[in-house]
């Protein structure tokens, strides 16, 4: 199993854009998503508790879709760390 | 006798010959110098630009931040948690990019710095050979 981490990301941040970019239309038009993927992956890279829940999913042998679950759960928890 | 003379003879002939040498070296480093000044003031000046670019990217993320709640005729606690959230995250991102770019400067610097460093040994070198050079005269 083979994931790339900032792909990954990538993808949970866009895939809320555009909602989110239609409730903050000025705000998405100023951010630049590629500097949050960024810093996002750079956060998860130094985070244990992630670090520690992927080394849990891929010891029990889990797919693909649990390690991105697992990705779009911690860019949560990043992002209420923010506020 | 002869070997001493021929030795002589020789120091001599160096003497007279590196002279020229080491002044004309001389010269370039200080042209090499001054050319590392130039290209350092560059940087300092690159960096000022840059620097001023960048808070404007930040300014642009409180006006946006601030557009968007006047836009809306009632603000709710998801919709302002959510703005809080982004508006945060790329305040981080902003912030990381900025360091980034500072650190890329500094280097530039120590760069610069370091070859005027070794530019001033290498002067101090030649004016000391010179200096030799004078007293064999």
């Amino acid at each position: 199993m083979s994931i790339d981490l900032k792909t990954e990301v990538a993808a949970v941040v866009a895939i809320r854009w555009d909602d989110f970019a239609r409730r903050h239309p000025n705000l998405a038009r100023v951010i630049d998503q590629h500097l949050v993927v960024e810093s996002a992956v750079s956060h998860l890279r130094t985070d244990p508790a992630y670090q520690h829940a992927l080394a849990n999913a891929r010891s029990a042998g889990a797919g693909v879709e649990t390690v991105v679950t697992i990705i779009d759960k911690f860019v949560s928890v990043w992002l209420e760390k923010l506020v | 006798m002869f070997l001493r003379m021929t030795t002589l003879c020789l120091v001599s002939i160096a003497a007279c010959g590196c002279a020229p040498v080491i002044d004309a070296e001389l010269g370039l480093i200080e042209q090499s110098r001054r050319g590392v000044s130039v290209v350092k003031d560059s940087v300092e000046q690159r960096r000022e630009l840059v620097t001023t670019l960048l808070a404007k990217d930040r300014a642009a993320l409180d006006e946006a931040f601030d557009a968007d709640a006047s836009q809306r005729e009632q603000i709710d606690t998801a919709w302002l948690l959510e703005a809080r959230q982004a508006y945060a995250a790329a305040v981080e991102a902003l912030a990381r990019r900025d360091a980034s770019v500072e650190k890329s400067f500094d280097a530039d610097v120590d760069n610069l710095s370091a070859i005027d460093d070794a530019l001033i040994e290498l002067d101090r070198l030649n004016r000391a050979q010179r200096q030799l050079f004078r007293f064999d005269k």
